[in-house]
């Protein structure tokens, strides 16, 4: 098994890139190779076809200009066409040894997969493809259809559930940030939460009010869980939250018996 | 109901809510003061159309504890910012029909510069921070939580930056 991560470029939405974020004084990309070390020597970078740079991991050059995740998938079958290749992004910083241990070869799957316990969809950023793959991958690719998400759910998957409910959350927002230092201080407390949501989120919800046992930290860790469960159409920044009827910071720290205020864009007058 | 002209003081510098019709002349009435030289009203009314749909019906619902509070804090901002002697704001809830009065924003004051400005202020500050949605039913049988049109999202973006830039074509 070899393993490929995917450090991208600069995340529009984190205004640059991810792999350098810190995060209890390591790099994203140091704590992803860290977790990645026990179950293969051989880890490589998936980079940009043109990229010169110097990196401290072994690089896979895309074979085109923004192929996109699965492009990366491609050039990695086209390094070792007989190798398992364990596709990871590099902005899962909740995901642990002892989980990503759980991706083995099954025979007669294309792939094993996660199931993200928040939405019950397989991710596909965090896979181990077996050369099975490659065949169909490089179908989808001249089709020049580039999904991951819509090519993973081709494929004959093993799914395997993990043991941290938020071990897929992703860092996208530097609010995540926040949340994620808060769990690592504090580690993951539970907290009984009651939860209002309003208008649009009550109608997607279909309840206007809910009570949530949750380890969320704060309150941008409590709306993407929420957010996934429900399948809510707006987004963080979408949304105005409140705690005890008060407008809150999303870095505003969870407690017991908190009641919390979701709150779609106001449309008054 | 409509509350008695001895109620009258209770109307002046408060926001409130409430599911009766707006009753105008009263509010007109409670904000006037001998020194006072000029009242701007706003009347925000139920039309029939939303980007292009023909509306048919509307329902206003509201934060039920935060909405108050929150429409008075805009209040009082804005009777600190301009030199006006007094502002009255209602918004209603629940259903309502195309041509009534949604909210209204009154504002008084010696001249009418301020009155002006503080209006503007006042009405663009609720419709952009008070909790407060609305459900349109269209003629085609569907309905739904309408998000704010393009052309307020971009007004409530200049007031949280405090830019000069110019303001936004009217839509």
């Amino acid at each position: 098994m070899k393993a490929l991560i995917l450090i991208g470029g600069q995340s529009s939405r984190m205004g640059k890139d991810k792999s350098h974020l810190r995060l209890n004084g390591r790099t994203l990309l140091e704590r992803t190779t860290s977790i990645l070390q026990s179950l293969t020597d051989e880890i490589y970078l998936s980079v940009a076809h043109d990229d010169n740079g110097s990196h401290p991991l072994p690089v896979i050059h895309d074979l085109e200009p923004s192929p996109g995740p699965l492009g990366g998938l491609q050039a990695a079958f086209q390094h070792d066409p007989t190798s398992h290749w364990l596709l990871i992004a590099c902005d899962l910083p909740r995901l642990t040894e002892n989980d990503l241990a759980k991706l083995k070869p099954h025979p007669d799957c294309d792939v094993t997969c996660f199931l993200n316990p928040l939405d019950q969809h397989p991710e596909p950023l965090c896979a181990l493809y077996s050369p099975s793959s490659a065949s169909p991958l490089n179908a989808v690719i001249t089709e020049n259809r580039r999904c991951a998400r819509r090519f993973l759910h081709s494929l004959k998957r093993h799914e395997l559930v993990p043991d941290d409910p938020q071990a897929l959350l992703n860092l996208n927002r530097p609010e995540h940030l926040t949340e994620l230092e808060q769990l690592s201080q504090h580690g993951a407390i539970e907290k009984t939460i009651t939860v209002e949501y309003f208008a649009k989120l009550s109608a997607e919800a279909n309840t206007s009010q809910e009570e949530i046992t949750t380890t969320a930290a704060t309150l941008t860790g409590l709306w993407e869980e929420v957010r996934l469960r429900h399948q809510f159409t707006l987004d963080l920044p979408h949304i105005k939250p409140a705690i005890a009827n008060e407008f809150a910071s999303w870095e505003t720290l969870l407690n017991d018996h908190d009641t919390v205020s979701f709150m779609p864009p106001f449309a008054g007058g | 109901m409509t509350p008695s002209l001895s109620c009258l003081p209770s109307l002046v510098d408060r926001f409130s809510i409430q599911e009766e019709k707006i009753d105008l002349p009263l509010l007109r009435k409670a904000i006037e003061t001998p020194t006072c030289g000029a009242i701007v009203t706003f009347e925000g009314l139920v039309r029939n159309h939303h980007e292009g749909r023909d509306v048919s019906a509307l329902h206003y619902a509201h934060h039920p504890i935060m909405a108050e509070p929150e429409g008075q804090k805009i209040l009082e901002e804005t009777l600190q910012k301009f030199p006006i002697t007094h502002a009255i704001a209602v918004h209603r809830i629940g259903d309502l029909k195309i041509g009534e009065i949604a909210v209204v924003t009154l504002t008084a004051s010696a001249h009418r510069e301020a009155a002006f400005d503080a209006n503007r202020y006042l009405i663009d500050s609720i419709k952009f921070n008070v909790p407060i949605w609305k459900y349109e039913t269209y003629t085609d049988g569907e309905s739904e939580w309408t998000a704010p049109c393009p052309g307020c999202a971009r007004k409530s973006k200049e007031h949280t930056c405090q830019s000069n830039q110019a303001p936004p074509k009217p839509h």
